[in-house]
């Protein structure tokens, strides 16, 4: 017996240890070196075999990283999408294709949307019916590893593959104004020209007045970021793993999805601006404590972090960026008001999507319930202002001032008032308790971490007059299957939003467009809130080209929001980021929901 | 023996079978993937249809299940939704290799902590030591891995500055995530060591030992703990599985570029392939290990293969 338990405990012991050395061997095998030592994009290829019309010199090897004192390191939260191919990648995931592209306009952190400018493009005419378009490009601007200089085929290149899988986020709506499938297709049914290498005029299926600044804008979407139509006629797709050729202020170093992209400042004189920074990486770091233990360790000098983090980065020692603009709103919407198409439209179950005064009645009261300036100093600590109307903003075209002036006489914190105009609408309910019944969905969104909160926040604010609210948690995704999809959302929702141009926001949030006979759903934009004076006047903002009467058709449209509050706007957030200022000097940056651009104008402080 | 393996082995299949219909279900009830990864607003009734035929999500729940299976058992679990151009079988096996250089050093600081305390502990009870030592198991098995890793972040990298705060590199990077890893098992194995621990010092043969005064760290490290670590073997099929699904919060807050950082990326993103190669691979994993484990266990007990 003792001898058979000693062999047992010989076999025992001996797979033990065997176990032991195994782990050790996996564990210490293969330790990485520091992945930024593997600069991919310097191998260049041959010469491409399809040139641009400008002679293409051989390809230049990368050179070798410059001065260390120069490097900026920004550490953000993981994109959405992660990839390489940047037709497939969202607008937020184009954080990491910004520095190295360049569309053909632009804008300024300072005026935003509002002024849109050129960049690749350094000048475009539009006719006057909007039909025509006509884009005179940059001469002189080099791509990057010298794949010659950026001429109108780079640009067809671009467009035609933003336009290649139904992934990406601009074939539906390119198409719908170019009428073809790809820029080449246009060109060849006769209704593009390639005027010579820097110019070219298109003439639209439809009028369409924004195709310069929204389609065409590098911080808006990425439906143009230019890349070289010779790299890919020699590299294939291959070229966005091993080093996508671009024109911009740094060029492509090393990529490992979902962890970092890493660049490098051109090593010429830029056509534009010359990055201080010699050196960039742009990390994607999940936890918000690690991002920020990222920069107190010196480990990243620039760092994205939710607010209620900045004062301890700020204790020590660190600086808040913030953009110039407000860069993401919060508004919450009460979904189901689908009162044009009629579609899963339920008024007598959902009052608050009731047209007419019954509607407008719950809905004021809904508003009233809300407690905005806590909320702004509570969630947002103080780092937001109120939002008047949903999708406007004073710096975009259709701003009233009147919605400012007004809004704490009519949308102003009154719980009182709010139950005496739920009484008025007909909805008394037991003694002022359970007046109808109403979902509240909350869903975490990027870049917007006080969503929850919010939610909370007001299902309790809605449940204080009387309203019997059931709060619900789920994945955003959910939520954009009711409302997206099946145009079937009868919830309240807080939904992130981004200050776009009035054309591009008013398609998304208020445009139902025609019922698609086979789905039997709204063929528009997403319609979060219907209204025949919404596809009116967006039809008509499509085409009009004048401001004035632009100015007044989007204000229109507004008005009609503003005064039948028709959604519930909360606040508008400033985008920030938290740096060291012993290495980062100054960032003056333009953001649109989480995204920021300009990084090629951050200033070094040694 | 060989009908105990056969019939051990068939049970890990099933299970596994089991495991990716779950997971299959689960995953494809929480919704559409087009709804995430179609541009919102943009996209057209014909773009949704033409990405879902794509993906075959046009068919029906129970036909798409045995496709996926059939490529499934070929090592194909089809194309990353989120990763444009990237397989799921081949994200994972990117991310493998860290995560289980992670698993690898956890389980060597598990080892390495853990017997030694369980038989110090044990050896010395009711003692200073063992109380000592009872102090770390209830520690180890009550603190959250995410607080434990951010308090050693919080610790080490930014107040003392001794390592690095995130990211795969040397060594130095994969001591905070690999003991945020290991400590719950260093709990448990000491635990359950000291309790086997005390079983055998108490038996004849140790007491036989003593009276022949063999010296005392002799009985300990040799005798009783050569017969007292038959249970916590089968402990380590538990530890690998663990090691492997506790990477997803380590990973996270460590900023480890491994599968555990993957599969929250995928529950995310709805990438629905990744996430049931993830599973799938991590499930079978474990099955694995149990079934390595139950055969081990059948060959040094002979009286399991008759239970």
């Amino acid at each position: 017996m003792a001898v058979r338990s000693i062999r047992n405990a010989s076999r025992i012991a001996a797979v033990l240890l065997l176990i032991v050395f195994l782990s050790a061997i996996v564990a210490c095998g293969g330790t990485a070196s520091e992945p930024a030592a593997a600069p991919a994009a310097t191998a260049a290829p041959a010469a491409p075999a399809q040139a641009s019309a400008t002679a293409a010199p051989e390809p230049t090897a990368m050179p070798a990283m410059a001065d260390e004192d120069t490097y900026l390191h920004l550490a953000v939260t993981p994109l959405p999408q992660d990839t390489f191919f940047p037709w497939l990648a969202t607008s937020s995931g184009h954080l990491v294709f910004r520095p190295i592209w360049e569309n053909p306009t632009t804008i300024s952190p300072d005026t935003g949307v509002s002024t849109i400018l050129p960049q690749l493009a350094r000048e475009w005419d539009v006719s006057p019916d909007a039909s025509e378009y006509t884009f005179y490009l940059q001469e002189g601007v080099e791509m990057h590893f010298g794949w010659g200089e950026f001429t109108v085929q780079d640009f067809i290149f671009t467009v035609d593959q933003q336009m290649s899988d139904p992934l990406a986020g601009c074939k539906g709506p390119l198409k719908k104004f170019m009428g073809y499938d790809s820029m080449t297709e246009m060109i060849d049914a006769g209704q593009a020209e390639v005027i010579d290498d820097y110019t070219l005029k298109m003439t639209l299926a439809q009028p369409q007045v924004d195709v310069a600044d929204w389609w065409f804008n590098i911080l808006v979407v990425p439906c143009a970021a230019i890349r070289s139509s010779a790299q890919h006629a020699a590299e294939g797709d291959a070229m966005f793993e091993q080093g996508p050729a671009g024109t911009g202020g740094f060029q492509f170093v090393n990529r490992e999805l979902k962890e970092y992209t890493e660049y490098e400042a051109v090593p010429y004189d830029h056509w534009r601006v010359n990055p201080e920074f010699k050196r960039m990486r742009i990390s994607t770091t999940p936890e918000d404590l690690t991002r920020l233990a990222m920069l107190l360790t010196g480990e990243a000098n620039m760092v994205d972090i939710p607010k209620v983090l900045h004062q301890q980065a700020i204790d020590e020692g660190m600086e808040v960026f913030e953009s110039p603009l407000p860069s993401v709103g919060l508004t919450i919407m009460p979904f189901g008001q689908y009162e044009l198409s009629e579609v899963n439209w339920n008024p007598d179950t959902e009052p608050w999507t009731a047209a007419g005064e019954t509607g407008r009645l719950v809905r004021e009261a809904m508003n009233r319930a809300i407690n905005r300036e806590q909320i702004i100093n509570e969630l947002f600590k103080g780092r937001g202002e109120p939002m008047y109307n949903t999708i406007f903003h004073d710096t975009l075209e259709g701003w009233n001032p009147r919605w400012a002036d007004e809004f704490d006489e009519r949308y102003g914190y009154d719980p009182e008032r709010a139950k005496e105009l739920l009484d008025e609408a007909g909805f008394p309910g037991d003694n002022g308790q359970n007046r109808f019944y109403m979902e509240v969905w909350q869903s975490s969104l990027p870049g917007l971490p006080e969503t929850i909160e919010v939610a909370q926040t007001v299902a309790q604010s809605f449940q204080d007059i009387g309203i019997d609210v059931k709060l619900v948690e789920v994945e955003f995704a959910r939520a954009l299957d009711a409302f997206r999809d099946q145009h079937d959302a009868h919830f309240i929702l807080p939904v992130r939003q981004t200050i776009r141009q009035i054309n591009a926001n008013a398609r998304i949030y208020y445009y139902t467009g025609d019922i698609n006979p086979e789905t039997g759903l709204p063929g528009g934009g997403v319609a979060y809130v219907e209204h025949q004076i919404y596809d009116d006047n967006y039809e008509a903002l499509l085409r009009e080209t004048d401001p004035a009467e632009r100015h007044r058709l989007a204000q229109e449209m507004g008005d009609h929001i503003y005064d039948n509050y028709r959604t519930i706007p909360i606040v508008n957030v400033r985008a920030t980021l938290v740096a060291n200022p012993e290495e980062v000097a100054e960032y003056k940056f333009g953001s649109l929901t989480g995204v920021f651009g300009h990084l090629e104008y951050a200033k070094a402080a040694r | 023996m060989q009908r105990f393996i056969i019939f051990r082995v068939g049970q890990a299949i099933i299970a596994v079978l089991l495991v990716s219909i779950i997971v299959f279900m689960l995953s494809n009830i929480t919704g559409d993937p087009t709804s995430v990864m179609l541009p919102m607003g943009e996209a057209t009734p014909e773009d949704i249809a033409a990405l879902k035929e794509k993906w075959g999500l046009d068919k029906p729940l129970h036909m798409r299940y045995l496709v996926f299976l059939g490529n499934a058992v070929q090592g194909d679990f089809g194309e990353s939704y989120a990763f444009g151009g990237q397989t799921a079988m081949g994200m994972v096996m990117d991310r493998f290799p860290a995560t289980l250089q992670l698993g690898g050093l956890a389980m060597v600081i598990a080892v390495v902590l853990g017997v030694p305390l369980g038989v110090i502990t044990a050896a010395r009870k009711d003692g200073w030591l063992d109380y000592q030592g009872k102090a770390v198991a209830f520690l180890g098995q009550s603190v959250p891995s995410f607080w434990l890793g951010i308090m050693l972040l919080w610790l080490f990298a930014v107040q003392l500055g001794w390592l690095p705060s995130s990211g795969k590199g040397g060594l130095s990077h994969m001591i905070m995530p690999a003991f945020t890893l290991g400590f719950f098992q260093v709990a448990a194995l000491l635990r359950l060591i000291r309790s086997s621990m005390l079983d055998v010092l108490d038996t004849e043969f140790v007491k036989l030992a003593r009276i022949k005064g063999v010296p005392e760290w002799k009985v300990i490290w040799k005798h009783c703990l050569r017969n007292a670590f038959i249970a916590p073997l089968t402990y380590f099929a538990i530890i690998i599985g663990g090691l492997f699904t506790g990477t997803v919060i380590v990973e996270t807050v460590f900023s480890w570029p491994g599968v555990g950082q993957l599969a929250v990326g995928a529950v995310r993103g709805r990438d629905f392939q990744v996430l049931q190669a993830v599973v799938i691979i991590g499930s079978s994993i474990y099955i694995f290990a149990n079934l390595i484990v139950d055969i081990l266990y059948a060959y040094l007990d002979p009286r399991i293969r008759y239970t």
